[in-house]
């Protein structure tokens, strides 16, 4: 290759060596940020808030009419100032007239109905007194009828025996046999006795169980199915059964001083043979009595109560306290001497037999809060109360059971006795003698069949007299039909106000109409009519300001208001109040009273307050602030570096704290910089640590 | 035909030691097209410390040109460094041609007492390596202040014994009857020299500054000890500087630093062998 072909190609090769020198100089310094270094500087760091909102009015009245008027005409708009008194709307006053016609034939509809209403009640309670009445003589009828039954049984027997001990004496007969059999004789009414007595227990204990069975059942179907109620049932159940344990004996003495004292002229008739104590058998004695005639005065404790128990009274001179004979003999004498509270059943709830019941858990408030019972709570509540009494129920049966197998024992004794007898006679005699026998033994019988006739008498009376009594259900149809009538009548007043203001609707204060809910041609609205901005009470504005402003701005704090026109300017206006927006937790609402007059509600306005700080000795531009990627505050400085390109300048990070900051500037804690380091205020490009930049001023 | 096969055998076999000795060239000239991304595919385990083997494709997958534009034109520090080597290349051979040819032609041409000591001495001290005169050189330069300066580097090879040593030869080698002859035509030694030595000696004194320059453009030792500037660092030193992530840069620089060298040795070869034989030659 010839030299002058190589010293052109060298040639060429330095001319483009500089210009690429030039070329990559001017790229690097294009790519050189210019900055504008500067000195943190002593000073106070202003805040302002500043907020703009909408003024409101302080308070607003709705203007309400009857619903349902037909309006004739609408004067007013919405943003429309008025006057107190001024016009509003108008109602159409034949449509007025109409419907004060209309709410008066409504009101003679519910009179009418309310009569109605009355009238079935008091037809009502009638039949009911009539139902009640009916039951308690029934009642008194079949004891009567029984306890004649009962009686002429007694008699034939005292006549059977009283045959044969005069054909026995007449006949003659060895002394031994005539004790023997007398003592048979003896014990065969005593088991006789005693099997009455079981079959009675039995009856009374039978009754008792289906009573608790329908007051639980009563009690849980008039919506008082809870928890306590059900135990109230079976806690009753248990005193009963513990009052049932007590000593017969003991039972039938407080039986006998509660008769003393609540029948007093009661007559006890001893049915049993003499050597028994009549005490003994308290309830079949008062079963027996005789003289049903009572003091009128007593039966105030017939279930049936107010109006009904007096219409009642003089139809029926019956006892009925006798119907529970059997609770007074078990209870245990603590409650109120063994008269049937019929006041206590209804209000108390569940008390039929313990009287002493809690009236606390009872309390009809507590009822009328439960819902009713399903078929299979009360199935429940029914086997629960039915198991309270199992254990009694088959003490009794095995009782009856018991006293049935010594009588027939007894009796087998004293038929082997009178055989033996009947054998040592002729045969004749002995024929004659049998008949006798026999004759007393049927009317053994048939007492005892009257004596058990009579107690399941008593019961099943007892029963339907407490039924009839049972009270009805509740009705309140008459109090809604005197409910809805009163508010007809106000209704009806009202109309007539409006059709004598001639269904003009004015404005009941001065104010600004912010809604028209009414058109002319259609009805008033069940609501607002018209709401009024009321001028009287004033205006407010309530502006928005950041989270992070709230710390600058304080209640009483002055801050002047700027009308979004800007002709309006409202300077030291205290601010009333600062609270979080509902909807927005990152924004507070401030807000102040506008002067009356100065501001009309709706009109928007810009609120703003300049609080200074304290100096801070180290403040600069909030442009020469950063922030790292971990959230930390820096400054970048300068200084010189020696690169391959000369003397550089290069930034440097310094971490510093910023103790507070406004929207411009920054002041910084002492201790990483001080006054006389310049830092990086101003760049015209991106600035990093590392970056090479050229200082302009 | 015998000799043919045996020469192209030959040749064969000499291609190998030359494949070899060209590689770096290419390996550098491919790398210049290479894209960053492929670079570190290839480089990673070496200079990344990323799992595998090193490797290497002399033709670029993806060749483009963004390494030569971004040393070009924005990598202004090369050209720093690129007129610093020619700032102090040819302040060094500049310093040489005023000083070395002199004191060769001297040598070579005048008989005073010492001159052979003179000679042997010169010759002792171009055996000398760096190493041995670092230290001497850096206390003198420092108390002349010289350190960290362009003049610490060009002042103490201006003064380097190789070039008179090669012109010495060449000077040497000039008849005597040449400028007896100019001496009885009233040449005076100047003249004789300007006129008769240098001409007739340049193929010398081209073949020191060609050697000079190879060596010089090179010089990396005596920057990197005495220069603590970087903003007066020659071209050898751009290299070290250079990173995995700017290694297309690195590769553009290398083959960049080739040209000026490339064409200075294809300008002078003839003078170059010259040189070379006349360093090889014992007196």
């Amino acid at each position: 290759m010839k030299r002058s072909k190589l010293a052109g190609m060298t040639g060429v090769f330095l001319v483009l060596m500089i210009l690429f020198t030039v070329l990559s100089r001017a790229a690097d310094s294009a790519g050189i940020a210019n900055v504008t270094l500067g000195r943190p500087q002593n000073m106070m760091i202003a805040h302002e808030v500043r907020g703009t909102g909408r003024v409101e009015q302080n308070q607003e009245r709705a203007v309400i009419t009857e619903a349902g008027q037909r309006v004739a005409a609408v004067y007013v708009n919405e943003g429309q100032q008025v006057e107190e008194g001024e016009l509003l709307f108008e109602l159409d006053l034949d449509s007025l007239k109409e419907n004060i016609l209309a709410q008066r034939q409504e009101i003679r509809k519910l009179e009418l109905q309310l009569q109605d209403v009355s009238s079935q009640e008091s037809v009502s309670e009638k039949r009911r007194a009539n139902e009640q009445a009916q039951a308690a003589e029934n009642y008194s009828l079949s004891a009567s009828r029984a306890a004649v039954s009962l009686s002429h049984a007694q008699e034939n027997l005292e006549k059977a025996k009283k045959e044969l001990k005069e054909y026995r004496e007449k006949e003659g007969g060895g002394v031994e046999d005539t004790l023997a059999e007398q003592e048979l004789e003896q014990i065969c009414e005593e088991c006789s006795a005693a099997y009455i007595q079981a079959q009675q227990d039995l009856q009374t204990l039978q009754w008792r169980i289906e009573k608790a069975v329908d007051d639980a059942l009563r009690q849980a179907g008039q919506g008082s199915a809870s928890g306590k109620l059900a135990e109230n049932v079976l806690r009753q159940g248990e005193q009963e059964n513990a009052s049932a344990e007590e000593p017969e004996g003991e039972a039938a003495q407080v039986l006998s001083d509660s008769l003393a004292e609540t029948v007093p002229n009661t007559q006890i008739k001893t049915g049993s043979a003499g050597t028994r104590d009549g005490s003994k058998e308290p309830d079949l004695d008062t079963i027996l009595t005789e003289d049903f005639e009572v003091n009128t005065s007593e039966s105030a404790v017939l279930p049936a109560q107010g109006k009904t128990a007096e219409m009642n009274a003089e139809s029926s001179d019956i006892q009925i306290d006798d119907i529970i004979i059997e609770e007074i003999g078990l209870d245990d004498g603590s409650g109120d001497n063994g008269q049937w509270n019929p006041d206590t059943e209804s209000g108390g709830g569940l008390t039929g037999i313990g009287s002493e019941s809690d009236g606390t858990e009872n309390s009809p408030t507590a009822n009328n809060t439960a819902l009713p019972p399903t078929q299979q709570e009360l199935d429940r509540i029914e086997q629960e109360v039915r198991s309270q009494y199992a254990a009694d129920l088959e003490a009794a049966e095995q009782a009856v059971a018991d006293a049935l197998a010594e009588k027939q024992k007894a009796e087998a004794a004293l038929e082997d006795c009178r055989q033996k007898m009947l054998a040592a006679h002729g045969s004749q005699s002995a024929e004659q003698e049998q008949q006798l026998i026999d004759a007393v033994k049927a009317a053994q019988m048939a007492y005892e069949d009257a004596a058990i006739a009579a107690n399941e008498a008593s019961v099943t009376g007892k029963r339907q007299v407490e039924t009839a009594g049972l009270p009805e259900a509740e009705n309140s149809t008459g109090d809604i039909y005197e409910l809805d009538l009163a508010q007809k009548r106000r209704e009806l007043s009202r109309l007539k106000k409006l059709k004598k203001a001639k269904g003009k609707i004015k404005a009941p204060v001065d104010g600004i109409v912010t809604g028209v809910h009414v058109t002319t041609g259609e009805q008033t609205p069940d609501g607002t009519a018209v709401m009024l901005a009321d001028l009287t009470k004033g205006c407010r504005l309530t502006a928005e300001i950041p989270q992070d402003q709230e710390k600058y701005i304080g209640r009483g704090d002055l801050v002047t208001v700027k009308s979004g026109d800007g002709k309006t300017t409202l300077e030291e206006i205290p601010v009333e109040s600062i609270a979080a927006k509902a909807e927005d937790e990152s924004v507070r609402l401030v807000t102040v009273q506008i002067p009356e007059g100065r501001l009309q509600p709706g009109t928007t306005a810009e609120l703003s307050l300049t609080k200074k700080s304290a100096a801070y000795p180290l403040c600069i531009p909030l442009a020469g602030l950063y922030l790292d990627e971990k959230n930390q505050t820096y400054v970048l400085a300068v200084q010189e570096i020696n690169s391959v390109l000369g003397t550089e300048m290069q930034a440097f990070k310094v971490m510093v704290t910023v103790e507070d900051r406004n929207d411009r500037y920054a002041a910084l804690a002492q201790g990483s910089i001080n006054s006389s380091q310049n830092v990086i205020v101003s760049s015209d490009r991106p600035v990093s640590e590392g970056s090479r930049v050229r200082v302009v001023s | 035909m015998k000799r043919k096969i045996r020469n192209f055998v030959i040749t064969c076999l000499l291609c190998i030691p030359a494949a070899v000795t060209v590689f770096p060239v290419l390996f550098a000239l491919s790398g210049v097209f290479m894209s960053g991304y492929e670079l570190k595919q290839y480089l990673g385990p070496v200079l990344a410390g990323t799992d595998g083997m090193a490797r290497w494709s002399l033709i670029p997958r993806i060749p483009t040109l963004a390494p030569l534009v971004e040393l070009l034109i924005d990598s202004p520090q090369f050209f720093v460094m690129f007129w610093n080597s020619v700032k102090l290349t040819l302040g060094i051979l500049a310093g040489q041609l005023l000083v070395g040819v002199p004191a060769a032609w001297g040598l070579a041409r005048f008989s005073f007492p010492g001159r052979k000591f003179l000679y042997t001495l010169y010759l002792v001290l171009m055996l000398m390596p760096f190493q041995v005169l670092m230290l001497p050189q850096y206390i003198v330069l420092d108390r002349l202040s010289l350190l960290d300066t362009h003049a610490g580097i060009i002042l103490p090879a201006v003064f380097s014994t190789f070039p008179v040593f090669i012109m010495y030869r060449f000077f040497h080698g000039i008849p005597e009857a040449v400028l007896e002859a100019a001496r009885i035509d009233g040449a005076d030694n100047l003249q004789i020299f300007l006129r008769i030595g240098i001409p007739l000696g340049s193929a010398g004194i081209v073949s020191a500054m060609i050697l000079g320059f190879l060596e010089y453009w090179n010089l990396i030792e005596q920057p990197m000890t005495y220069l603590k500037t970087r903003a007066l660092w020659p071209l050898s030193l751009f290299l070290p500087e250079i990173g995995l992530d700017e290694a297309g840069t690195g590769f553009t620089a290398a083959v960049m630093m080739l040209i000026p060298a490339l064409l200075v040795f294809l300008g002078g070869q003839d003078y170059l062998e010259q040189g070379i034989a006349a360093a090889a030659v014992k007196e």
